[in-house]
């Protein structure tokens, strides 16, 4: 047989079968595309943040020795370093109007061969390097609102040090004694990012990858499948008048090897090509570099070459095993009962991860080896589990049919399961996408619970981007509404002064351009227990310490008026007690009474009182704050963190979380992951309908009241799709809880009264959608005899 | 009447030989189940070379299913086919298909022409599949569709033909490669009374003046009037006892 | 040959071959008494059937009639005698299977010899059109169409079988 020849006549002779060719390669471009893209992303979210972490992990003191501990001379392989560069915790950096940037200090030799990322030469004292954004930044605002903090310019900071192509960082010199005094400050010899904290993060991105990247796959597959009932007749007449296995595989691959690799090499072009308009994309507020994101054109056409032999292997393995047992019209393919085997890949994926899961709480050898077997067990196990909810769906169904059958009432019913049962693998095809999507879901909605549970633990409040309690936000905005105005800059100290050096300061700054106010709060240690609440404010002011005997802040009376607390309210004595509800956390503890009356301070002597922090007011102008701000920043004062508004504080602490920012990006990847399902029951849906388009039509001409006959068969048919439903969300439940356990070694799971709402919308969606496609495909039809008469269309 | 006189010559069949007493099929005790369903419960037929076979029997009686076990195109669970001294019923299916491709030719009821291709192609297709030359195998479809009559439908679709016509054209496919039997499955079952009148003389007419065996599964009896003999199927067993 | 096939279902009184008669054949016209007197004499003579208990005094409705051994095997060949195909026959047909059911033969076995003594014919009309002009022809497909109607018939019925045995039985 002219394998070319046979193909051209039978698979691409007019307008419509060339169409479907077309149909086909577009799709597996776009899915293409879309695999390479999401890769570039997953891989660009890691690049970038391990390039941009060298400050932070130098600092964080895991690495070098405390600056505190240098004796004698800095050598020229050593540094000094200090500061944060505001990826991984926004709280840390500098704050202007609403952004944040990070700035890094460094000490070194004049002579350093330590390779600081971006910095050529380093900035000596009194100098700094900007980002480009940042410089930008800079000369947009009077050098008195933000330059002046930093010293003077002397360069750009190079890419190599940055994210993202809009990071704000500053790199400034420092001479040795200055940055000792710096409480983070750090000698080390070399510096480096990295992408992930631990190896519990890289496991959960790999697996989050997976999840992401696998329907795209499944989307690919089921493009592949177009008009697979015609040709699928085509083949049958062939096998009939003679034509071995071997040649119908011969034709099947030609077909589907041609459209897949001229498909999937135009879509990885097309990702390598449209990376650079991604990377404009921002994600967690961060734009990317394009090399960050861009697939190196060997890559992608490797990936293209890899996603084209898969779909042949495919559609060969396919060809070579159909059988031919149907028997001219009168009986339709039938499908072979699906085998216990397809229950076989999720059972392994469950083995793995529970073994994984076992292996990370026992190590039974060294760290290194244990963490890379687990890992290893975790992202297989995953991937095993979600490939086999795809292989063992139809068997699935076939079980929710045959159970649902005993249930059902009508006529319609009993056609309707009798339906599934013969056509399980048909009737998978068509919601396998979205049985998916559930289980993608299930598994990120489940996971994402642990994030309110660790930032309880930190004490702030819950504010992540997307899964919300909005009356948690509420409530609390409320209480600390009840206090000090969100605007007022609060100043923290580090420790060393007396009352009067505040006194003096307060003259100074009082005399400062825009300063309508400067009230010191101190605190005051008690060893008896005291009104409620009073020991959160040793939290809330940062740099002050939080001691095991309770303390109260305290504050003249005369400077309460700054904070706005009416002149009605205060007590008459020098010395007042701040009230909680007064303090600057924005975690006000939960017994706060809001009407509670301001005490008179009570204490023996003024030496009791520790300088804690100040509050400054301002007339409210945004940019003179910043003024005030940089007036703190470059004055002698020694100030524990960036003086920051209490509105700013709020809002940093709702981001500072490695799992939040997994939140965040998890919610990005349900709603990819139920997009790209959707579009895969979509495409199933519209070949479903292609291939039934001739019984289809023949229904409509025996009259059949479809409307009543379908509204009845939905009613039936919602119950093995809900039991299916039901499972694929149930594995992703257990899944979630199997992954946390195990990467936590038993520390987290999951809590279901944390789920968001949200979660059962998209559940109730998928089901609809599922019942539509199901629908759309029944062929109910083919049972009435008047159609045996009825010959072509 | 537009029935032509069939064929002069048709290419890869060798002279006529007259219908002799030589079995060309044998069939022993054919056994078939389909899940729980037993289509042939033991089937014993003998066809002779250059007969007309009609089968006969109720739907649902197995008659379809002993057809494709003796075209080869199902393999019995029990019993064994032997054709030209050679056992089909235990070969592969690509040895199978080999064998109908080379010897055998298939006029059934539904869609075997494929719908979005010509005449012509469609006719062309077997030859294709032995591995002839596009050019050839369209000059010998022509060639045999004007024999027939139908050289005005050759660059028709299906769908625009008359049954009769689509009927014929699938008797020129079936026939273009030279087989040696012929398989029918109900060939004038979607069509009128002149229609299937004019089909069932082609086809008696050509399979006879060529030698060529012919087996028709037919419920229709002015078709398998055309028949040398008849076998009556029932329940998956022969039941008549009338072979010569 | 009616009546001895339904003697031999068991022995009857004459007025019990009547009104059997009317009740499985009658549908078109009823038996008159004098007729089946003639059949039972006509019986009688040929050795078909015999008195059991003859009632001196009583007319053949009160005699007591039984099958011989003859009468049995003139039923077994009339049952199994393909009748010759023409239009028609139904009535024959439809009363040799009814017969047939009764005394619990092989229905099945006279319908198909006479499928098969029908599509012997439609051969042969099939020939004799070949070839042939145009009223020879129409002649020929006229007899074809009511032989393909009896055979449909005969299909109907074969399917029917076991309903018609359970009607008859009642």
């Amino acid at each position: 047989m002219k394998t070319l020849a046979c193909a051209r006549l039978l698979l691409a002779h007019d307008r419509t079968s060339l169409l479907r060719l077309l149909g086909i390669v577009c799709g597996v471009a776009v899915g293409t595309a879309l695999f390479l893209t999401l890769w570039g992303f997953a891989q660009g979210l890691t690049t970038r943040t391990e390039r941009a972490t060298w400050p932070d992990y130098a600092t964080d003191g895991t690495a070098g020795m405390p600056a505190g501990e240098l004796t004698g001379e800095l050598s020229s392989d050593q540094i000094v370093i200090s500061g944060n560069s505001a990826v991984l915790y926004s709280s840390l950096a500098d704050h202007f109007l609403d952004k944040r940037i990070g700035v890094v200090s460094i000490a070194a030799t004049a002579d350093s061969t330590v390779a600081v990322p971006g910095a050529h030469p380093l900035p000596g004292p009194g100098e700094y390097l900007a980002s480009p954004a940042a410089a930008a930044l800079i000369a947009e605002y009077p050098v008195e609102a933000l330059g002046e903090r930093y010293g003077q310019p002397a360069g750009i900071l190079g890419d190599e040090a940055l994210g993202s192509p809009g990071s704000l960082l500053i790199l400034r010199g420092m001479t040795l004694e200055e940055i000792r005094e710096q409480p983070d400050a750090t000698v080390v010899s070399s510096l480096a990012g990295k992408a992930f904290s631990t190896s519990t993060f890289r496991i959960a991105a790999i697996v989050g990858s997976i999840a992401i990247l696998l329907p795209v796959l499944l989307l690919i597959s089921i493009i592949t499948r177009l008009g697979a009932a015609q040709r699928s007749e085509t083949f049958a007449t062939l096998r009939l008048i003679g034509a071995t296995p071997a040649q119908i595989a011969r034709l099947a691959v030609l077909e589907t090897g041609v459209t897949s690799l001229v498909g999937a090499v135009l879509g990885a072009v097309l990702a390598w090509a449209a990376s650079p308009l991604f990377a404009q994309i921002q994600i967690d507020n961060e734009r990317f570099f394009a090399s960050d994101i861009q697939p190196s054109l060997p890559f992608a056409l490797g990936v293209a070459l890899l996603i084209t032999l898969a779909t042949t292997f495919v559609a060969w393995v396919r060809a070579l095993r159909s059988q031919n047992t149907d028997l001219g019209a009168s009986r339709e393919l039938m499908e072979k009962r699906p085998g216990l085997w397809r229950l076989v890949p999720v059972l392994l994926g469950m083995l793995a991860l529970v073994g994984g899961g076992w292996l990370s709480s026992n190590p039974v050898m060294n760290l290194g080896v244990s963490e890379l077997l687990f890992g290893a067990l975790f992202v297989a196990g995953f991937a095993a589990i979600l490939i086999g909810l795809v292989l063992a769906g139809p068997l699935l169904t076939w079980w929710a049919s045959r159970f649902a059958a005993r249930f059902s009432r009508g006529a319609a019913g009993v056609i309707a399961f009798a339906r599934i049962r013969q056509h399980p693998q048909a009737t998978f095809r068509a919601v396998g996408g979205l049985v998916v999507a559930v289980f993608v879901a299930s598994f990120f909605f489940a996971a994402i619970t642990i994030a309110h549970v660790e930032e309880e633990g930190d004490g702030r409040d819950s504010q992540q981007g997307g899964a919300e309690s909005s009356s948690d936000t509420a409530g609390a905005s409320e209480r600390s509404a009840v206090g000090a105005s969100p605007d007022l800059l609060h100043a923290s100290l580090s420790g060393g002064y007396t009352v009067a050096d505040m006194d003096a300061v307060q003259e100074q700054l009082k005399a400062a351009d825009g300063v309508t106010g400067v009230a010191p709060v101190y605190y005051h240690e008690r060893p008896t227990a005291t009104e409620e609440g009073s020991n959160t404010e040793g939290e809330a002011s940062g740099g002050a310490e939080a001691g095991p005997s309770e303390g109260i802040a305290v504050l003249r009376a005369r400077d309460a008026a700054v904070l706005g607390i009416p002149e009605a309210e205060v007590p008459d004595a020098p010395w007042i007690e701040l009230p909680p509800r007064y303090l600057p956390s924005a975690s006000v503890p939960e017994d706060a009474d809001p009407e509670a009356s301001i005490q008179a301070a009570q204490f023996a002597d003024s030496s009791e009182l520790r300088p804690s922090y100040l509050f400054v007011g301002y007339d409210g102008d945004p940019l003179m704050r910043e003024r005030i701000r940089t007036v703190l920043l470059t004055s002698s004062l020694r100030l524990a963190m960036v003086p920051l508004t209490i509105a700013e504080m709020r809002d940093d602490g709702a981001t500072d979380s490695f799992v939040q920012e997994y939140a965040y990006l998890a919610n990005l990847g349900v709603l990819i992951a139920t997009a790209v399902s959707g579009i895969s029951m979509a495409v199933s849906t519209v070949s479903s309908i292609l291939d039934r388009r001739r019984t289809l039509a023949l229904m409509r001409l025996a009259g059949m009241p479809h409307t009543t006959l379908r509204r009845m068969i939905a009613a039936e048919t919602l119950l093995p799709l809900l039991v299916v439903f039901l499972l694929s969300a149930g594995l992703g439940f257990v899944v979630a809880q199997l992954l946390l356990s195990g990467l936590t070694a038993g520390r987290r799971s999951v809590i279901f009264s944390l789920l968001d709402p949200t979660y059962f919308v998209v559940l109730a969606l998928s089901l609809l959608l599922a019942t539509a496609a199901i629908l759309a495909t029944f062929p109910t039809a083919r049972r009435s005899t008047a159609l045996s008469v009825t010959r072509f269309e | 009447m537009n029935s032509s006189a069939p064929p002069s010559t048709l290419p890869g069949i060798p002279p006529a030989t007259s219908p002799g007493a030589t079995p060309l099929i044998t069939a022993r005790d054919l056994h078939l189940a389909f899940g729980l369903t037993e289509a042939l419960r033991g089937v014993d037929l003998t066809i002779r070379s250059g007969e007309i076979l009609a089968i006969m029997g109720p739907s649902g009686s197995g008659k379809s299913t002993l057809l494709h076990i003796l075209a080869g195109v199902l393999v019995p669970d029990r019993g064994s086919v032997v054709y030209n001294g050679q056992r089909i019923s235990t070969m592969n299916e690509a040895e199978r298909a080999r064998l109908r491709l080379a010897e055998f030719g298939f006029v059934f009821q539904f869609g075997q022409l494929l719908p979005d291709l010509s005449a012509l192609d469609n006719v062309s297709i077997p030859l294709l599949l032995g591995g002839m030359s596009r050019r050839e195998a369209l000059a010998r479809s022509e060639e045999l569709l004007g024999s027939f009559g139908l050289s005005s439908c050759k660059d028709k679709r299906p769908p625009q033909l008359s049954g009769g016509q689509a009927q014929r054209v699938a008797l020129a496919r079936a026939l273009v490669a030279g087989p040696r039997v012929l398989f029918a499955d109900e060939p004038t079952g979607s069509l009128d009374s002149l229609s299937s009148e004019q089909v069932m003389e082609m086809l008696a007419a050509t399979v006879r003046g060529f030698g060529v065996t012919l087996v028709v599964v037919t419920h229709d009896a002015r078709t398998a009037a055309y028949a040398d003999r008849e076998v009556i199927v029932r329940d998956g067993q022969i039941r008549s006892g009338f072979e010569l | 040959m009616i009546l001895l096939g339904l003697l031999e279902t068991g022995s009857a009184y004459g007025y019990d071959l009547k009104h059997r008669y009317d009740r499985l054949f009658g549908l078109r016209k009823r038996l008159a008494f004098g007729q089946i007197y003639a059949t039972l004499a006509r019986l009688m003579r040929d050795n078909c059937i015999e008195e059991l208990a003859a009632e001196a005094g009583h007319g053949p409705e009160r005699r007591r009639y039984h099958i011989t051994d003859t009468g049995l095997r003139r039923v077994e060949s009339w049952l199994f005698t393909p009748d010759i195909p023409h239009e028609n026959l139904q009535s024959n047909l439809f009363a040799k299977t009814v017969i047939a059911l009764l005394i619990d033969d092989d229905a099945e076995r006279l319908l198909d010899g006479q499928r098969h003594a029908h599509l012997e014919r439609m051969r042969q009309l099939t020939s004799e059109k070949r070839g042939a002009d145009f009223a020879t022809a129409a002649l020929c497909d006229h007899a074809l169409f009511h032989l393909e109607a009896d055979l449909r018939w005969i299909d109907l019925i074969s399917a029917r079988l076991r309903d018609l045995r359970e009607s008859i039985e009642r």
